[in-house]
Formats: structure tokens, C-alpha cells, sequence
């Protein structure tokens, strides 16, 4: 009888719609539902306010649970990433429906030492959870379980033995110190502590954009300018092809987007068949420009410049089955044979999700 | 009327023969290209595949299209108001090899600043390139087919 009567309060107290989470704290984000010291599976740090949509849940053998979310906004946007949750003791806050204002919304649950939750959880009424992932209805009954426990129990103190390990402190750089040197004019693509600027961050649009990102990030597209390129989120592949455009362009111009390159070098070898300009030496003469598509119709800006530059690697040697370092016609000089190892890998290998063990 | 039709069918039959040449290169060969001689700062290897011929142009490597016909273009400069391109495109096509060749030049306000000529001579298996730059021979590329 009092299993009926609590499981009428689950039934009764549920909206049917919890659907979404906000960070309370930080929290590692991970690309399986392995939470485990040494897992080597961690992403992304994911700052307080992050919030997402749960796209699954797995309870875990401690009677935890990884809890599998879209990120809705932050640096994480777009990604699909696990969090840790675990009852009485959690960084996360779950809505039942977006907020129309995150900010002043008033948070539905809060954790909190749940042993009346628990409780709930285990009860005959409530769905039980195994070790594979839970569906929508449990995912409701669980988090109705946690409001619950919410409103006869205060927040709970952080729990520094838990496996959830706030990373303030521990974020690792994306780069890494070089032997090459790079201009501080290259920040504006990408600076040394893996940040993007405004014309990075214009690169790694372009190459999002549906023509190009199938390229961009397909198998190995970097070649073994990127070792690891397999392992990398969507996110940190494109960021690995915002560093290629960084080293390319430092090793191409020192990242001048308004420099003419001539056809000789200064001890009379030949440079280039034509004036180049920019960055990434595109060809001046906008008649041959003509030819390569509207993409390299105008390069009087470093995102015209990043445009036509992204067209010619795709259609010289990504689109025709060959990766950033392979195949016989590369546009760019320091990515061809020996001066790729002399000028591009000592840039390349300071990024550190491409090399890292 | 005799002579009208025959003069309609004999012009339908040089149009058509006309559109045909230029819309093919029936000298080129698909496939990769090694390079024999030339400077590997200005040439390198290569390979066409059928998307690089279109009915207008031919695309040789990283950085040479050719005009498949008789053309004069101009486009104004998107990093001077000042000045424009003008790049004049020629076919000559003698049994098995056809000549294209492409002029490029940047003038501004009327005066030439550059002007830089690539010809490829197009043969079965077998392709030269020559560069010229502002009138000085800058290189030749040599290339034969796998």
C-alpha cells in the first residue's frame, strides 16, 4: 500500500518533459559514459552555465549516472558530450523544459544528500535502472525522484572524493611550446594558447559550412600533420585545421594578409609562375582567380583570403581522395615534401590533441 | 536555292565543328603526369581527371587553367580601384597537338604594371608549359604521362 501511495506521487508530481540540464559547477566532458581516473575519454572542460539537452542516460555499477547531453551553448556548442551525475551530490540542475530566461529561471531540482530519493528510486514503483541505457520514462522518474529529495534536504557540499574532478585549475593547453617560431600576427587565426581570434574563428565557420565540413573533417584529412585526427571530436578538428591555416599562413606571409609575393626570391630562384598576395598566397591576377569559383572571387579580406584558400586545398587534394599532406598537386609550398617536415610539423606537432599520447 | 541550302548546310557544319573543338582537347590524355625536366620550384607532378576538363577550360595541376577557345576577358582588381586584369586566351590546334596559351596582365589606370604568358603545348602523353614573366623566360615544365 505504501509503495502505491509513493508511486502515486511520482506519478502524480511528474511533468513528463525533463529534458534539460544546467552546469552548477564544472564538470568533465567526455565522449563515452566512462567516468573511471585514467579513462582518457575527457574532451572538454565544461564551465558552470553550460547547458545542454539529455540525449540518453546509463546508470553506472556505483548507481551513478553518465547522463548524455547536447551542448546548447559555451565553447562546447554543438557537441554531444557524457556528464557525471550522481544522486545527493551532483553539478547539474535539470529543467523540465528550456527556460525562457536561463538566468531568472527558477531552477526545478536541485541535488542534494539524497537518501529519500534513493530510496524512491529503488522503490517497486519506480522503473528500475540496469546497467544499459535508461529510456525517456525512466530518465523522468529519476530525475522526478531527485526533486523530491530536493525539497527535504539542503544543497549538498562538493564531494572531492568523487569521481568528478572540478578542472579550474587542471585545464590542459591545446598548444604546446615550439622549436618554429610564430608572429603574434598569427593570433588573429590562432594564438599560442590554442585561442582563436576573429579570423580563426572565420576559418572554422567557412569550413563547418555543409559543402566544405565533409571534407574538412573527413578520415584523416590533415595526414599525418595530425596523427591523431581519428581520435579528435568535430570540434578539435576543425580547431586542428584552424592551427594548419595558422602555421601555413605563418610560414607563407608571417601572417600578412596584405602582402604581395613576388615570382623570384631574392637570389633569383623561382618563388611562384605569378604575383601572390595574402596570407596564404593567393594569385593576384583575379582572372585566374575566375577560375577556381566564386569562392576566390575576392580576397581583399583575410575571410576572402580563408575562403579561397579553403576551395583550393579542398579541390586540389581532399576532394580527390588525398589528405592536407599527400597527393602531387599542393598549392602551397611549405606543405610539399621536405619543407612540410622543415616548415610545417615543428608548427603542427605544438598542437597537442594531434600528437598527444 | 540551291546554293542558299548548301551555303546553310556548310555553315551548319563549320559551327558545329567549331563548337566541337572547343569543347573538347582530344590531344589530352587522362592520368597522372611526371615531370622529365623543368625547375621543381615551378612545376610539379600531376594528375587530370575527367572533372578538370570542362567545355570552357582544362585545368593542368595546382595552378593552371587554360581557355579552351579564343577569349579576352577583364576583370576590375578587388585590391585596387585603381586597376584591372586582362587576361587574352588562345587554342591553336595542328593534327596532334593543340597549343593553348593564356596572357595575363594587370594595368593600372591604362599603364601595365605585369604581364606573365603560360603556353602548354598538349600532345598524346606528353605536356610542355612555358612561363614567361614580364617578358623573361621564367621557366619551362616538361611532363609525360604515366
Amino acid at each position: 500500500m505504501m509503495s502505491a501511495f509513493l508511486c502515486t506521487i511520482l506519478l502524480s508530481g511528474w511533468t513528463g518533459k525533463e529534458k534539460f540540464v544546467e552546469l552548477e559547477g564544472y564538470l568533465n566532458g567526455r565522449n563515452s559514459a566512462n567516468f573511471t581516473q585514467g579513462a582518457g575519454n575527457v574532451v572538454k572542460t565544461l564551465n558552470k552555465g553550460t547547458r545542454g539537452e539529455i540525449l540518453d542516460v546509463q546508470r553506472l555499477r556505483s548507481g551513478s549516472y553518465g547522463i548524455k547531453i547536447k551542448v546548447l551553448n559555451g565553447r562546447a556548442e554543438g557537441e554531444t558530450l557524457w556528464v557525471y551525475h550522481k544522486e545527493g551530490d551532483s553539478e547539474l540542475s535539470l529543467f523540465a523544459t528550456i527556460p525562457a530566461n536561463w538566468d531568472k529561471a527558477q531552477k526545478t531540482r536541485k541535488v542534494a544528500t539524497a537518501q529519500a530519493a534513493r530510496t524512491e528510486v529503488d522503490m517497486p514503483a519506480a522503473k528500475q535502472v540496469e546497467d544499459n541505457a535508461l529510456n525517456s520514462a525512466a530518465i523522468q522518474q529519476m530525475s522526478q525522484a531527485i526533486e523530491d529529495g530536493n525539497q527535504k534536504v539542503g544543497k549538498a557540499e562538493v564531494c572531492n572524493t568523487c569521481n568528478i574532478v572540478p578542472t579550474k585549475t587542471a585545464k590542459k593547453p591545446i598548444i604546446r611550446k615550439g622549436t618554429r617560431s610564430m608572429s603574434n600576427r598569427c593570433s588573429s587565426l590562432m594564438n599560442s594558447q590554442g585561442k582563436m581570434g576573429s579570423d580563426g574563428r572565420d576559418v572554422y565557420e567557412i569550413m563547418s559550412e555543409p559543402r566544405n565540413k565533409q571534407y574538412y573533417t573527413k578520415s584523416s584529412s590533415l595526414g599525418n600533420f595530425c596523427p591523431r585526427f581519428n581520435q579528435l571530436t568535430e570540434d578539435q578538428k576543425l580547431q586542428a585545421w584552424v592551427w594548419f591555416w595558422t602555421a601555413l599562413g605563418m610560414e607563407e606571409s608571417g601572417c600578412r594578409p596584405n602582402i604581395l609575393h613576388g615570382t623570384r626570391y631574392p637570389d633569383g630562384r623561382i618563388l611562384n609562375p605569378r604575383a601572390g598576395w595574402g596570407l596564404w598566397t593567393m594569385e593576384k591576377d583575379r582572372n585566374i582567380r575566375r577560375d577556381r569559383g566564386p569562392e576566390c572571387s575576392n580576397i581583399s579580406t583575410v575571410k576572402g583570403q580563408a575562403r579561397c584558400s579553403i576551395e583550393i586545398m579542398k579541390d586540389n587534394q581532399l576532394s580527390r581522395g588525398y589528405d592536407a599532406r599527400s597527393g602531387d598537386q599542393k598549392y602551397w609550398g611549405p606543405t610539399k615534401g621536405r619543407r612540410a617536415d622543415r616548415q610545417m610539423m615543428p608548427h603542427m606537432k605544438r598542437f597537442v590533441p594531434c600528437f598527444q599520447k | 536555292m540551291l546554293s542558299k541550302v548548301k551555303h546553310i548546310a556548310i555553315l551548319a557544319l563549320v559551327m558545329s565543328a567549331t563548337a566541337a573543338q572547343a569543347a573538347t582537347i582530344s590531344n589530352l590524355t587522362l592520368g597522372k603526369y611526371s615531370l622529365v625536366s623543368g625547375d621543381r620550384d615551378l612545376c610539379e607532378d600531376f594528375e587530370v581527371i575527367q572533372k578538370d576538363i570542362t567545355d570552357k577550360k582544362v585545368k593542368l595541376g595546382a595552378k593552371e587553367f587554360f581557355v579552351l577557345q579564343d577569349e579576352t576577358t577583364k576583370e576590375a582588381s578587388d585590391l585596387d580601384a585603381n586597376c584591372e586584369f586582362k587576361q587574352t586566351s588562345t587554342r591553336k590546334d595542328a593534327g596532334a597537338e593543340t597549343v593553348l596559351s593564356r596572357t595575363n596582365e594587370e594595368l593600372c589606370k591604362g599603364k601595365l604594371q605585369s604581364k606573365s604568358v603560360a603556353t602548354a603545348t598538349i600532345k598524346a602523353k606528353e605536356i610542355k608549359i612555358v612561363f614567361l614573366d614580364n617578358g623573361k623566360p621564367l621557366g619551362t615544365c616538361h611532363y609525360k604521362s604515366k
